[in-house]
C-alpha cells in the first residue's frame, strides 16, 4: 500500500520493522520456549518436505517424466 | 540472509545450492549427507553446533521427500526399516555411552576421528574392491545385476542363522531371515553411528546390502525411511537446545527437495553395482577429508581444516554432476528405446468385476466390428477390493469370444486408473466403463475414468449406461474442423449403424454481454453463415458414405451446451476432440473432455490427434 502511494522511505522502515519482529520472535521462541520451538521445527520440516515432494512430482509429470516401479529388482 | 539464532549471515543462494547437491546425493545413495553439509555450513560461518542442528533438521525434511519418491518406485521395505530402526536406536545409545566412557579416560576426539577414518576408508575400499572384482569377472551389466541378486558371502551366512522368529521380506526378495540377525545388524550400525556421532546412513546402506542381502535400490529407499525417524529425534534434541537455524533449514530444504527428485529418479537408470562404485568413491574422499582434518588438529595447520571442507564439497559437486549426466543419458536412451506403437489399430479394453465394465467390453466389440485390430484385455486387481478377479477376467474374455474377437489378456495388480494408464501407453485406443461420479471424494478428485482421460494420450471410449450406440452427437470445431474427429465418428457410425448429429458450439465466455456488444449483427450473421456452409459440406460428405447425418450450431458455453444437447436429444454417445486445454492448465483446472466425462449421462468418445 505504501509503495503504491509512492512512499518508499516509509515502506522500507516498515519492512525493516517486520523483519526485526520476526527475528525477535524466532529468537525469543528458541531461547524462551525450547520445547515449542523444537516441535515447530519438526512440524515445519515435515510439512515443507511433503508439500515440496508433491509439487516436484507434479512438475516431473508435466515434463513427461513419470515415476514408476523400478525395474531393477 | 540473517540467521537470528546464531547471529550469523549466510547467502540464501549458497544454502539453496548446497541443499540441491546434498539432495541429489541423498536421493541417489540413501544417505542423510551430514558428512558433506555440516563441514560446509561450518566453513561458511555457522558455528559447529548450529551447523549440525540445522543440517539434521534439513535432513529430516529431505528424507521425507526422498522416501516418498522411493516408495512410489517400490524401493522401501517398511518391515525391514522398522526392525532396523529398533536395533539402531539401542545401538546409538550404547555407542554414545562408550563415548562418555572414553571421555572419562581422555583422548576421546582422536579415537573417534581414527575410528571414523577407518570406517569410511574400509567401507569405501571394500565396495570399490567389490565392484572391480565383479567388473573383471563379469562383463555385462545384466550379469552384474545377477551378481547383485546373489548377494555377498556375509549375507548368505546371515540367512543361514535360523534363530526364531524367522520372517520374510518380500519387498527385498528375502524368503526367510532371523529377526535377531536384522536387529543385530541394526544394533552394530547404530553403535558405530552413535560412537562417531553421525547419522549413519553411509554405514547402514552398505550393511543392508552386504549383511542382509538387500538389493541396492531397496537398501537406499529403506535407509532413507529410517533416516526420517533418526533425524527427527536428532532435530528435536538440537532444536530444544536452540541450535537449529530454522530459516536456513527451510531454504536448504527447497534445494534438497528438488535435488532429491533427480537423485531418486537417477537410481532407475543406474544399476546397483554402479551405484556402489559411485558411493565408494564418495566415501573414500570423505575419509581423505577427515584425515586432512585430523592432520590440521594434530599439527595445528588451520588451512588443512578449510581444505578438508572444500574437498568434500568439491567431491559432492562432482558426484552430483556425474549422477545428473547418468540421469539425462538414461532418460534419452529410454525414449529412444521406447516401444514404437505399431500403425495397426491397437485397442486396450479395461475390465474389472463391475457390470459396467462388461457393458464396456460389449460396446468395444461393437465399435471394432470389421476393424483389423489387435485387442488386449487388461484386468486390474485392486488390493483395496476383495473380488474374484480371475472370474471377472474369464467373463470379459467370454464376451469377446461371443463376438468372435481374439484378445491377449493381462492381469495387473494396483490402483486401477494408474495400471490402466501405464498399459495404455502401448496402445492407440482405450475402452473403459464408468458408473459416473459418486460421492464427495470423486466430485473433488475425479473417478477412475476422469483421471485416465485427464492424463492419457490415446483415444478413449468411456462407456456409461447400457444403451447400444444408435444416435451419436459429434462435437465439431468450425471453421477448420479436425479431420480425426470426423473420421472417428464415421468409423463408429459404420460399425454400429448409428446416425450422427454434428454440433458446433460457438463458445461464449462468461463476459458474453460485453463481447456481443463489440460485434454488429451483420458480422455475426456472416460469421454463422460461413460456419453453416462448412457444416453442410460435412453433412453431405458423410451422407454420401451411407450414414444418416444432421447438423446444428449453438451458442453458449462449450461443455454446458454439449451436455444439454446430449440429454435433451436422447443421444447414446458423445464424440469430442482432444481437450482445448493441455499441459499445466489442464493439470490445474482439469481438461474440458474430463469435465464432459464427469458430467455426461451417456458414453463419451474422446478422439486424440
Amino acid at each position: 500500500m505504501l509503495l503504491k502511494q509512492g512512499n518508499l522511505d516509509q515502506a522500507v522502515i516498515l519492512k525493516e520493522k517486520m523483519i526485526a519482529g520476526y527475528i525477535n520472535n524466532i529468537h525469543k521462541m528458541a531461547e524462551g520456549d525450547p520445547y515449542t520451538f523444537a516441535v515447530w521445527v519438526l512440524v515445519i520440516m515435515a510439512i515443507e518436505g511433503i508439500i515440496l515432494g508433491f509439487l516436484a512430482e507434479k512438475i516431473f509429470m508435466l515434463l513427461g517424466i513419470e515415476i514408476e516401479e523400478s525395474s531393477h529388482h | 540472509m540473517y540467521l537470528p539464532i546464531s547471529g550469523t549471515e549466510i547467502s540464501a543462494w549458497l544454502l539453496l545450492a548446497m541443499g540441491f547437491f546434498v539432495g541429489v546425493l541423498a536421493g541417489f545413495f540413501g544417505i542423510g549427507g551430514g558428512f558433506i553439509v555440516t563441514p560446509a555450513l561450518n566453513i561458511f560461518g555457522l558455528p559447529m553446533a548450529y551447523a549440525i542442528g540445522t543440517d539434521i533438521a534439513q535432513i529430516m525434511g529431505n528424507s521425507i521427500v526422498a522416501t516418498l519418491k522411493h516408495r512410489k518406485m517400490g524401493n522401501v521395505d517398511v518391515k525391514l526399516g522398522v526392525l532396523m530402526f529398533l536395533g539402531t536406536g539401542i545401538g546409538v545409545k550404547v555407542g554414545m555411552e562408550s563415548v562418555m566412557y572414553l571421555e572419562e579416560i581422555g583422548a576421546v576426539e582422536t579415537v573417534i576421528r581414527y575410528v571414523y577414518i577407518a570406517l569410511l576408508g574400509s567401507v569405501g575400499c571394500y565396495m570399490l574392491f567389490d565392484y572391480i572384482r565383479f567388473a573383471r569377472q563379469l562383463g555385462h551389466e545384466e550379469e552384474k545385476d545377477i551378481a547383485e541378486k546373489l548377494g555377498s558371502g556375509l549375507s548368505r551366512v546371515i540367512h543361514n542363522i535360523h534363530i526364531p522368529p524367522m520372517i520374510s521380506l518380500p519387498t527385498s526378495g528375502i524368503k526367510s531371515i532371523s529377526i535377531w540377525a536384522i536387529l543385530l545388524v541394526g544394533f552394530l550400525t547404530g553403535f558405530l553411528a552413535g560412537f562417531i556421532g553421525v547419522g549413519g546412513g553411509f554405514i547402514r546402506m552398505p550393511a543392508m546390502i552386504y549383511a542382509i542381502g538387500v538389493p541396492t535400490t531397496i537398501a537406499i529407499g529403506t535407509d532413507l525411511f529410517e533416516i526420517i525417524f533418526s533425524s527427527a529425534i536428532g532435530a528435536f534434541l538440537y532444536a530444544k537446545e536452540g541450535r537449529v537455524e530454522i530459516m536456513a533449514a527451510v531454504v536448504m530444504l527447497f534445494g534438497s527437495a528438488i535435488g532429491a527428485q533427480f537423485g531418486t529418479l537417477a537410481t532407475r537408470y543406474v544399476r546397483g553395482m554402479k551405484i556402489r562404485l559411485y558411493f565408494s568413491v564418495t566415501i573414500i574422499f570423505a575419509a581423505i577429508s577427515v584425515i586432512l582434518k585430523q592432520v590440521s588438529v594434530t599439527y595445528e595447520i588451520e588451512i588443512l581444516n578449510t581444505a578438508a571442507g572444500y574437498l568434500i564439497m568439491a567431491v559432492a559437486g562432482a558426484m552430483t554432476l556425474v549422477i545428473l549426466i547418468n540421469l539425462v543419458k538414461g532418460i534419452s536412451e529410454e525414449r529412444k528405446l521406447a516401444p514404437q506403437v505399431e500403425r495397426r489399430f491397437q485397442a486396450l479394453i479395461a475390465s474389472c468385476d463391475s457390470k459396467i465394465s462388461f457393458v464396456a467390453v460389449r460396446r468395444a466389440c461393437e465399435v471394432m466390428k470389421g476393424v483389423d485390430a489387435k485387442i488386449t484385455l487388461v484386468t486390474v486387481d485392486d488390493p483395496k477390493r476383495k473380488v474374484d478377479i480371475e472370474k471377472a477376467r474369464r467373463s470379459a474374455l467370454g464376451i469377446l469370444k461371443e463376438h468372435n474377437m481374439e484378445a491377449d489378456s493381462i492381469l495387473r495388480k494396483g490402483t486401477p486408473w494408474k495400471e490402466i494408464l501405464k498399459e495404455s501407453k502401448n496402445h492407440n485406443f482405450l475402452i473403459i466403463g464408468s458408473h459416473g461420479i459418486k460421492g464427495l471424494t470423486e466430485n473433488v478428485l475425479g473417478n477412475n475414468a476422469s483421471k485416465i482421460v485427464e492424463r492419457t494420450k490415446v483415444t478413449t471410449l468411456v462407456v456409461r449406461g447400457d444403451k447400444k450406440f444408435s444416435k451419436i452427437l459429434v462435437n465439431i470445431d468450425l471453421p477448420g474442423y479436425r479431420d480425426h474427429v470426423l473420421k472417428g465418428a464415421v468409423r463408429v457410425a459404420k460399425a454400429t449403424g448409428a446416425s450422427l448429429e454434428f454440433l458446433h458450439v460457438h463458445s461464449v465466455p462468461t463476459m458474453y454481454p460485453i463481447r456481443v456488444g463489440k460485434f454488429s449483427s451483420d458480422v455475426l450473421k456472416e460469421h454463422y453463415s460461413e460456419k453453416a456452409e462448412e457444416l453442410n459440406g460435412i453433412i453431405e460428405a458423410v451422407q454420401e458414405e451411407g450414414i444418416m447425418a444432421t447438423g446444428k450450431i449453438k451458442e453458449g458455453l462449450y461443455e454446458e451446451e454439449i451436455l444439454l444437447e446430449a440429454e435433451e436429444g436422447g443421444y447414446d454417445l458423445i464424440i469430442v476432440g482432444r481437450s482445448k486445454w493441455s499441459g499445466l492448465l489442464a493439470n490445474l483446472l482439469g481438461s474440458l473432455s474430463s469435465h464432459i466425462v464427469k458430467e455426461s449421462p451417456v458414453s463419451v468418445l474422446i478422439m486424440k490427434d
